[in-house]
């Protein structure tokens, strides 16, 4: 008896590691290995190709006393709370859609979450470009179709408006991906846990904070992680639409080493700037694993 | 809508029930405007898209889907194929890598899988080159090889957490009695936790289909013959030969998207069985 | 037993996935022929005689088989006659040379640069590379590109000059600019589709119905800063957009439209007579503003604030919220009549006709040059022509490797430039020609600006704003034309950026990777063309460029001050 469960513990040793194996081995190959180049070069003076100097910390030095790059850090995180506060309504549209009763209705649902996914985002960034241009745009033109001309605004072309208008470019604020992960972990509960609910009579919103949240605690760290990298990391809006600009107002540090690798061929620099980044959202990511672990005990 | 009706008893209106339903319709409403746009856009030239960006009155420009099909038809094919493959390669890696780290117990545990979260984290826009020089390398240059196994290795990190989390929700005793029944891993995978795990596995598909569907600089690196290259570089070719002609251009991603809708409807089926099968029926 | 059958299986996937990894690796040579079999090429070369350059008539030559591939951003289904011009030389040299083959290889702007790094990384990159102005230096201070000097002071079998060079418009004055940008004061092109001596403007697309609807001539175009003031003005007091203006390239290019009028030769003041003269003036122009910049000297100067000043004043007639509106999105003002004036470069000129159709009238005209009225500092004059070769095709440096093939793409080069070819091809493509005698064709001749007033060259300008980080002025610019940081906090700013930027370069060609080396290079280079018996002109070419390398080299140790 014994030996069995021993021999099953070995075996389950060798399946694990057989099984993640494939997974782990393509990552390091295909990902972590040309990464770390980048990452090695963060320490060199590199034009991209040959002649690189090996100089140290000196690029991170620099990096600590570069306005600009403190500058992207502010916007940066300002970014980063709003999207962190706007995952609230993809938890909220999961669990309606999660408690409507019909199937059939709820399949229709979840179907139409999904189609917008063949949307490419250069679409959605033109469209959003036409609807705030000052000149021709939607949001100008209905303020005048609404006598309301004295409201027109420059939008992406204000240095106070700017950021906001990025942020409102994810309205609905639903993220499908993250709306259907939700769903499909309220789902892959038993059905007793929600007729217990159901039966002891718990109101929708404290049925909410007792039943469905803490059943999704799981899904929803997953979530805070990649929006907490996307956040920190990301800059495609930035870079079609705006720049950074007005001046430096939606600098963002990914941007920054987008510019720094492709417009001054600092490669180094920007290696070092991405090795900066890489750090913060590591320690945010786990900052906030934390947070959510000790809020889980108690 | 009419089902709705038909399968509740008609007793009295469901007040929670029907706001649920508005509040749901208005999102899919705003989610699925941008798709309505596409399509409206694609039907009209440049002066319409400024200046009637939201209306719909004719004259339809039909003529931009003709220019547009010209550059996406030949390639289309390339690039169905190395989605597909992209997908089922990574799924199954995926699959497998997330069941493990969800349910086994080896050693290195949270070595390896802090490996593939840490990966989350790097920003990855300076690896075009070195990702290259590998691929040149393995000698693996114009096949679809860097597409797929490239795809495979990076894409993963995010869905192996995803699927592990998922595998780690299950109760225990549903694994633990397959296994006092004699099962062995690789069985209680194929017939436990991959059905388990089957809308994961769906909405990660479309997922990595997509992201392998619209990448465009990848594969027009490492696939110099042009007939061999995906789709995104014949749209490429029409942007840069009519720049600034939104309407052709947005029909050229209408026609690339088209191929994508029709995979995503027939593998319905096999996500609206996984989200509904629950975990109760096996 | 099922779960060794798995364990096996699962093995099996894995030592496959390794394997195919690790056998891959040995096929590498097969895609990459070029390296290796380049080398041996090179060690062989010095035991077999040079070959000689190829004459006229060499049908009768090599049978070898040659396909040379050519790339460019220029498709046969882009909205310019560009491909076509190519197409027909390369075809008219097929029929002479049935040997030699060419292959063309089409890759639009977006991610033309990925592909061509890629490629230079595998050693796949083509034999002929279509470049940008803003490319080539790049490339050939990576040691990529094959140097033409030599070539260019060779005799051309299709030229009637004595070297190849004096038969481009202008002549080897006109390279002094090129040799000035790269470290190896050498050409790493063979200009075309420009003019130096023309002088051809990014020039002003305007609206005609728009000027007459704000009471303007629309016949009248403004023919200095204050009539062109004159004129936005009117527009804007009408309510129309006087200038469509964008966050990308129209920073740099307003910034040049003002900038390029100010401090003629203003860096000459700091140097010897012997580093300024003649040639040199062009040729060390790079390194002299890159020393001064380094050293500090051109932070400020007394026509900052004039030209700064004016630029700001510019910018209250763009669209208002121009800094949101993103580069591909301000032609939209003026095609769809919103905006009256438009810049636009004349390689766009047949899209711009096509799109404009008949929509509206209009018309083009230079941007106005700023006299004394304006600022006492202004150079007063237009600020081209450039006197200088602009871009063209470069040569990949394993050419050189290959010496019948080197032979043959240097012929093809020279082919490609007869004058005959290039009647042929500005016809064809609407474009313009560098060689000697080549005419205009009427529909672009327009682009060209008035050139009797024009001699300002080696315009330091606002080289102080555009030398630095490339992340970071454009972003700075922005904040002082929106008004954030004021004229002196914007000056000292990217001055600074500028003197980093200049200090890392200089030092970095005063280092063990710049100009020592390079004049050892072409010592080296010297000595093999010695030995090889080359051409009097040749050897002599060779001489002049290691002088002025040491000249260059001189000129830096002097001056710059760490």
């Amino acid at each position: 008896m014994l030996r069995i469960i021993k021999t099953n513990k070995g075996q389950m040793a060798l399946m694990g590691l057989l099984f993640v194996a494939p997974a782990i081995l393509m990552n390091l190959i295909f990902d972590w290995y040309p990464m770390s180049e980048g990452l090695y070069r963060s320490f060199f003076k590199w034009d991209g190709y040959k002649s690189a100097v090996f100089v140290g910390f000196r690029n991170f030095i620099d990096i600590f006393n570069d306005d600009i790059f403190w500058t992207s850090m502010a916007n940066m995180l300002f970014f980063l709370v709003m999207a962190v506060i706007l995952m609230l309504p993809t938890v909220i549209a999961s669990v309606a859609l999660f408690r409507v009763r019909n199937q059939k209705t709820q399949y229709a649902y979840r179907v139409l979450f999904c189609i917008p996914m063949v949307v490419p985002w250069m679409i959605i960034l033109l469209m959003w470009q036409f609807m705030y241009n000052p000149q021709y745009g939607f949001f100008n033109r209905t303020l005048e179709a609404l006598n309301l001309a004295q409201l027109k605004q420059t939008w992406l072309g204000d240095a106070d408006l700017v950021k906001w208008c990025l942020v409102f470019m994810g309205f609905p604020f639903v993220a499908t991906n993250a709306a259907l992960i939700y769903l499909g972990g309220l789902k892959s509960v038993s059905d007793s846990v929600w007729e217990a609910g159901a039966l002891d009579g718990v109101g929708p919103v404290s049925k909410f904070f007792y039943l469905e949240l803490p059943l999704i605690v799981g899904q929803f760290k997953l979530n805070l992680i990649g929006t907490i990298s996307a956040a920190i990391t990301g800059y495609g809006a930035q870079l079609i639409l705006t720049k950074g600009g007005p001046g430096f107002s939606s600098m963002v540090p990914g941007l920054y080493m987008y510019f720094s690798a492709f417009k001054s061929q600092k490669y180094g620099y920007a290696s070092a700037l991405g090795l900066v980044l890489f750090i913060l959202s590591l320690v945010v990511t786990l900052m906030a694993m934390k947070f959510l672990k000790n809020e889980d005990q108690q | 809508m009419s089902t709705l009706t038909s399968s509740v008893p008609p007793k009295r209106i469901h007040w929670s029930e029907v706001s649920k339903n508005i509040y749901l319709a208005l999102i899919c409403f705003f989610l699925l405007f941008p798709l309505a746009l596409m399509l409206m856009m694609s039907l009209k030239d440049k002066e319409q898209i400024i200046f009637q960006f939201f209306s719909l009155q004719p004259p339809y420009h039909f003529e931009n889907y003709a220019i547009a099909f010209k550059y996406i038809a030949p390639l289309t094919w390339n690039s169905v194929y190395m989605a597909t493959a992209s997908t089922i390669l990574t799924v199954f890696v995926t699959a497998l890598a997330g069941y493990a780290f969800g349910r086994l117990n080896f050693p290195f545990k949270n070595l390896l899988f802090g490996i593939l979260f840490a990966k989350m984290m790097l920003p990855g826009i300076m690896n075009l080159v070195p990702s290259f020089t590998l691929a040149w390398r393995l000698g693996i240059l114009d096949t679809p090889l860097p597409v797929i196994l490239f795809c495979a290795g990076t894409s993963q990190p995010f869905w192996v957490f995803v699927m592990r989390t998922f595998v780690a929700q299950q109760p225990r005793e549903l694994f633990e009695s397959m296994r006092i029944d004699g099962a062995n891993e690789f069985q209680i995978f194929r017939f436990l936790a991959l059905p388990l795990l089957r809308p994961m596995v769906a909405l990660m598909s479309i997922n990595v289909f997509i992201s392998v569907w619209n990448d465009y600089i990848w594969p027009l690196v490492t696939i110099p013959t042009f007939d061999k290259r995906p789709l995104t570089v014949g749209l490429a070719q029409l942007t840069q030969s009519r720049p600034g002609e939104y309407g052709m251009l947005t029909a050229g991603y209408v026609l690339a998207a088209l191929p994508l809708l029709i995979i995503f409807f027939l593998s319905m089926r096999q996500f609206i069985e996984g989200l509904t099968a629950g975990s109760i029926k096996l | 037993m099922p779960t060794k059958r798995i364990t096996t299986f699962l093995f099996v996937v894995v030592t496959i996935l390794t394997m195919l990894l690790a056998a891959c690796a040995p096929a590498a040579p097969t895609q990459a022929p070029t390296q290796p079999a380049a080398e041996e090429q090179a060690t062989a070369a010095p035991t077999e005689p040079v070959a000689e350059a190829p004459t006229a008539t060499a049908t009768e030559a090599p049978a070898r088989e040659f396909t040379i591939r050519i790339m460019s951003w220029h498709g046969a289904d882009s909205a310019t006659g560009y491909y076509k011009g190519y197409r027909q030389i390369a075809d008219d040299y097929t029929a002479l040379h049935p040997n030699v083959k060419f292959e063309f290889i089409y890759q639009p702007l977006d991610g033309y640069k990925e592909l061509l790094d890629t490629q230079f990384v595998s050693g796949s990159a083509p034999e002929l590379i279509h470049m940008q102005p803003w490319m080539y230096g790049e490339y050939a201070n990576k040691g990529l590109l094959y140097n033409l000097n030599n070539a260019f002071n060779s005799k051309s079998p299709y030229a009637p000059t004595e070297r190849w060079i004096d038969s481009f418009a202008g002549g080897e004055a006109t390279f002094a600019g090129v040799r000035s940008s790269n470290k190896y004061g050498g050409i790493f092109f063979v200009p075309n589709d420009s003019n130096p001596l023309l002088s051809i403007g990014v020039p002003f697309f305007y609206n005609k119905d728009l000027f007459a609807k704000a009471g303007l001539d629309p016949a009248k175009t403004p023919q200095n800063w204050e009539e062109f003031k004159t004129v936005l003005k009117a527009l804007k007091d009408n309510g129309t957009i006087p200038i469509a203006a964008d966050n990308g390239r129209w920073i740099g290019w307003s910034l040049g439209q003002v900038g390029y009028q100010f401090g003629e030769k203003y860096v000459d003041q700091f140097y010897d007579s012997k580093f300024t003269s003649g040639n040199r003036g062009t040729e060390f122009y790079w390194d002299k503003v890159y020393v001064a910049l380094a050293n500090g000297q051109l932070k400020d100067t007394e026509f900052y604030n004039d030209m700064l000043t004016i630029w700001k004043d510019y910018a209250q007639y763009w669209q208002d919220g121009w800094t949101g509106t993103a580069e591909a999105d301000a032609p939209n003002l003026f095609l769809t009549g919103q905006a009256a004036i438009l810049q636009v470069g004349f390689w766009d000129y047949q899209y711009y006709v096509d799109l404009i159709g008949d929509k509206f009238q209009w018309g083009i005209f230079p941007v106005p040059v700023i006299d004394k009225n304006t600022s006492p500092y202004a150079i007063g004059k237009y600020n081209a022509p450039s006197n200088s070769q602009d871009y063209g095709f470069t040569v990949n440096a394993t050419v050189e490797q290959d010496k019948e093939l080197e032979a043959v793409v240097v012929d093809f080069l020279q082919f490609f430039t007869s004058k005959d070819e290039q009647t042929k091809y500005v016809e064809i493509a609407k474009s313009f020609s560098p060689i000697e005698g080549v005419p205009v064709p009427p529909e672009i001749a327009g682009f060209v600006t008035p050139t009797e007033k024009s001699t300002a060259s080696e315009v330091v300008g606002s080289s102080f704003i555009e030398w630095g980080d490339g992340a970071i002025w454009p972003g700075l610019s922005q904040d002082f034309l929106t008004g954030k940081i004021d004229l002196q906090t914007f000056k000292s700013k990217v001055a600074e950026l500028s003197q980093k930027a200049s200090k890392d370069y200089v030092e970095s060609m005063l280092g063990p990777d710049g100009y020592a080396v390079q004049i050892a290079d072409a010592e080296a280079k010297l000595a093999e063309l010695k030995a090889s018996n080359a051409a009097e002109v040749v050897i002599k070419s060779q001489e002049q460029t290691i002088e002025n390398l040491k000249l260059r080299l001189e000129m830096m140790q002097t001056y710059y001050k760490p």
